[in-house]
This record gives structure tokens, C-alpha cells and sequence, in this order.
């Protein structure tokens, strides 16, 4: 697991995620690289059922508002509730939050 | 400038297993021989041709000009998914309006079958493939479920209160031959139905079907026809808000009082609406942006369904008609409001329907969608 780095602008600030080539805000093409550390837990759901899969395993993404104000999906694979505030990663481009609190 | 009319529609069969005979091109050929047949054309007076398919790759729209048969003087093809019908009227209006064109064919159709589907749903653009398909994330699924969790949240809706449009729908489907559920659904049904991606239930998920529609528009009347169909206003959103809000708000926020005023017509003076329906929060998000939904009191519009004035999705929307994909989805729903206004839908039939409004919504981009467009069409 490596750190999720999203896009702050160079030039307002902005911060986006996925990646942006100009900046909405203010028009940029310059940004800097920041990791997001941490992010609250807003909704889970449960994906019990792929199209075209037939044994598959129940697996949960989560809407996770991160510390820098920006909302990204990440998947979860313990007992994190809405709420709670995880510890997020990176996992080849795909967010993942563990839990670091207890709810 | 011509005032183009909306002069045929036709569809093929919708199927949830094709055989092997019911490719997307036979099914687009059985559409478009429907729709030739509705507006009293010959083959060869169809000089304009839009297109969008996910399923005719390697495909394209010249090819099937040239497997069809047309030569043509103008030819679009649309990737606006749910967007796409409309983007297709939009154009092929105005090639009629400026003379490029005289009888332009607006086809749509799909038969990728569910493991082709579930290919295009997880590599549907780039973030999807590198930031929510290695999560397992279940395609549109998973990305409407939390959308749907935060309407819930946001306007204070419990699950059961989305049976009362899922049972509305599947009504007014009961009345539609080409519906693949046509049998009554029972709010409990709903209830007790096993979910799929939380919140979601499986009536919750849009059901991928097999089929092909299609539309005419033309310079010229059908003299076969009594009440024409004209479009009145018509307006797109693309990308509005850059996915920064909930998706619990749709793009024709953006644009809502324009369509109004451009019609010179109150949301109260529309009497029929196909609204695009992959699922049931964006159907109610795009109600509330248009003004039928009043004061944001989504319970109370869902508690009177059964008795709307304002009818939705009569042919029973994708939902229980099928998703013969989103790109013939949204065609049959403009096809439906064409049908009501001009009183030739069957058992469906509305009384006193002189405007409708038709939606197209699309292409989930990272946490909902970012197309959308509305037209109010007229009967004269």
C-alpha cells in the first residue's frame, strides 16, 4: 500500500481527484502533488452482486470525505461504519481506507 | 429555418437473452423498418443518419450507413450514453432547421449481452477503470447506491418510500407488449427483494436488455398523422458542478427556468414525462430539478403516485421495460411522450396531453453522472 496523492493547484488551490490536466477553478495547468492522509466515513454499501460473476464475494466501497475537504470512493475491507475516520491509501491508483478508530 | 417535426418512431423486440439471431444490427434493422413504416417514408428519402451503440464496435456510424444501405448527406454519431437520444435530437433538429438534411433516422440500440456489460461498465472511461473497478466497485451499482444513500439521507426518505415509483412504473409497463416485466409488482415484493448494492434492490437496478429504437425527424409533416409533434425548448447540461456535489442535484438545475421560459410554459402544463430512469434517485433528482417534485417533498410526491396527474414514464421506463442500453433507453422515452401526444399509445393512452417533457441523463464520470438534457415536445 503506497499513499493516494491527489492534485492541488498552483495556483488557487483547488484540490481535485482524479487527476485534472487544467484546474476548473481558475484554468492552471500546474498543480502539486498532495497525499491525503485521512478521511470520514459517509456512506458505506454493501456490492453483493456483479454482473457476469457468479461466485463472488461481497466487497463494500464507501463515500469518504477526506481532511482536505474533497470526497473520493474508496473500498473497505473491515468493520468500518459511517462515521468512523480511516486511514487511506493507495493500492495502484484505487483508494482504500483501513479503520484507525474505534467507533 | 424549418420547424422540423418528430414524424415516426419504431423499436424492435426487448429481450433479457437474444439469440443468436438478435444481433444489435438485426435489432436496429427491425427498428428502423418500424419507424420507417410509422412515418410513411421510403428508404431512400432518409438522407441523415445519429447513431450510438456500445455494441456495434469496431464499428461506426458510416458502417452502418453503408450495411444499411444509406447514402446520406448528414451523419453523426453520439457517446453521450444517457445523453445521447437527446444529443441526437438536439443535432438533427437543427441539420433540419438549417437545410442539411430533410429525414434524419435517429437509431439506438444495444446486445452486448450481461458479461459484455460488465466489461463496459468497468472500464466505461479512464477513472472508472483505474479508481473504482479494482475496488469491485459493481459498475453503476455501487456508484448509484451511495448517491442513493445520500438522498435518502439528505431528504429524510426511507427505503420503502422508492416502492411507490417502482410499482408505478411497473403498472404503466403492464400496458407496454414491448415490456420484458409486464407482471404486477407489490410494494412488498419491493421491500422483501434481495439487495444487490446497498441501499439498492435488484427492482432498483436498471435490467440490460437486447433492442434497438428509433426516431424520425423530418422537414415535412406525416399527412398520415392528425396531431404533429414539434420540439418547443430543448436544453443540455455537460460536466456542470466537475462531480464536486452529492449527485443528489442533476444538471438541469442549470437550466430548468431557461426550458420553461423558452417553452413560455410552467412545469404545472406538462402531462407527461419520460424520465430517464437507470435508477430510481436520479429519476426523482431530475423530478425536483424540473419543478413537478414541489418544495423538495419527495415523500409526499412518491405517497401520491397513484393518483398523478402528471404521468411518468408510461411505457414503464427502463426499470421495467428494459435498458435495451441507455442510448435507445433514452430514444423510447422520447418515443413514448411522441406516442402520448399524439394519442397513439395504446392502452397507455393519457387524456388531454398537449406537452411532454423527455430527459436524458449519462455518462457516470466518477460519482454520478455528467450529462443531462430536457426538451419539451408539443403537439400542434
Amino acid at each position: 500500500m503506497e499513499k493516494l496523492f491527489i492534485q492541488k493547484c498552483s495556483n488557487c488551490n483547488k484540490f481535485t481527484f482524479p487527476k485534472k490536466y487544467f484546474c476548473s477553478e481558475c484554468g492552471s495547468t500546474d498543480f502539486d502533488a498532495v497525499s491525503i492522509n485521512e478521511g470520514k466515513v459517509q456512506e458505506i454499501s454493501v456490492i453483493r452482486h456483479m454482473l457476469g460473476q457468479k461466485d463472488w464475494k461481497p466487497r463494500k466501497i464507501a463515500n469518504i470525505e477526506t481532511a482536505l475537504g474533497i470526497y473520493i470512493t474508496a473500498g473497505i475491507d473491515d468493520v468500518a461504519q459511517v462515521g468512523d475516520t480511516l486511514k487511506i491509501y493507495s493500492d495502484n491508483g484505487a483508494p482504500i481506507g483501513k479503520l484507525i478508530e474505534e467507533k | 429555418m424549418f420547424d422540423p417535426r418528430i414524424i415516426g418512431v419504431g423499436q424492435s423486440i426487448y429481450t433479457r437473452h437474444p439469440n443468436d439471431e438478435q444481433t444489435v444490427q438485426n435489432l436496429m434493422k427491425d427498428a428502423v423498418l418500424d419507424a420507417l413504416q410509422d412515418a410513411n417514408l421510403k428508404h431512400k428519402e432518409i438522407d441523415g443518419l445519429a447513431i450510438a451503440s456500445f455494441s456495434i464496435t469496431p464499428d461506426s456510424a458510416i458502417d452502418i450507413a453503408w450495411r444499411f444501405g444509406f447514402s446520406l448527406n448528414w451523419l453523426l454519431q453520439d457517446t453521450n450514453g444517457g445523453s445521447s437520444a437527446m444529443n441526437m435530437l438536439g443535432h438533427a433538429s437543427r441539420a433540419i432547421k438549417t437545410g442539411d438534411a430533410n429525414n434524419i433516422l435517429i437509431l439506438a440500440g444495444d446486445a452486448t449481452g450481461l458479461s459484455g456489460y460488465a466489461k463496459i461498465a468497468n472500464s466505461y472511461n479512464s477513472a472508472t477503470r483505474d479508481h473504482l473497478a479494482p475496488l469491485g466497485h459493481g459498475g453503476p451499482n455501487g456508484v448509484y447506491s451511495l448517491v442513493t444513500s445520500r438522498q435518502m439521507k439528505k431528504y429524510n426518505l426511507k427505503k420503502s418510500d422508492y416502492a411507490n415509483l417502482l410499482v408505478s412504473q411497473r403498472n404503466w409497463a403492464s400496458k407496454n407488449p414491448y415490456a420484458v416485466y409486464q407482471r404486477e409488482l407489490t410494494k412488498e415484493e419491493y421491500n422483501n427483494a434481495p439487495l444487490v448494492a446497498d441501499p439498492l434492490c435488484r427492482y432498483d437496478c436498471v435490467p440490460v436488455v437486447a433492442g434497438a429504437y428509433a426516431i424520425i425527424i423530418s422537414r415535412n409533416q406525416n399527412e398520415r398523422i392528425e396531431r404533429q409533434v414539434r420540439i418547443r425548448a430543448f436544453e443540455q447540461s455537460f460536466n456542470y458542478e466537475n462531480q464536486e456535489g452529492d449527485g443528489t442535484v442533476t444538471g438541469i438545475s442549470t437550466f430548468k427556468d431557461k426550458l420553461f421560459e423558452t417553452a413560455k410554459l410552467v412545469p404545472e402544463d406538462i402531462g407527461v414525462l419520460s424520465i430517464y430512469d437507470d435508477y430510481p434517485a436520479i429519476v426523482l433528482a431530475q423530478l425536483n430539478d424540473l419543478g413537478i417534485i414541489k418544495n423538495e417533498k419527495f415523500r409526499d410526491y412518491l405517497e401520491g403516485m397513484e393518483k398523478q396527474t402528471q404521468a411518468v414514464n408510461t411505457w414503464g421506463g427502463m426499470l421495467s421495460a428494459g435498458q435495451p442500453g441507455g442510448m435507445a433507453g433514452g430514444l423510447n422515452g422520447i418515443g413514448e411522450v411522441v406516442l402520448q401526444l399524439q394519442n397513439r399509445a395504446g392502452e397507455r393512452q393519457l387524456n388531454n396531453v398537449n406537452f411532454g417533457i423527455a430527459t436524458g441523463y449519462g455518462m457516470t464520470l466518477y460519482r454520478h453522472g455528467g450529462t443531462v438534457a430536457a426538451t419539451i415536445l408539443e403537439a400542434i
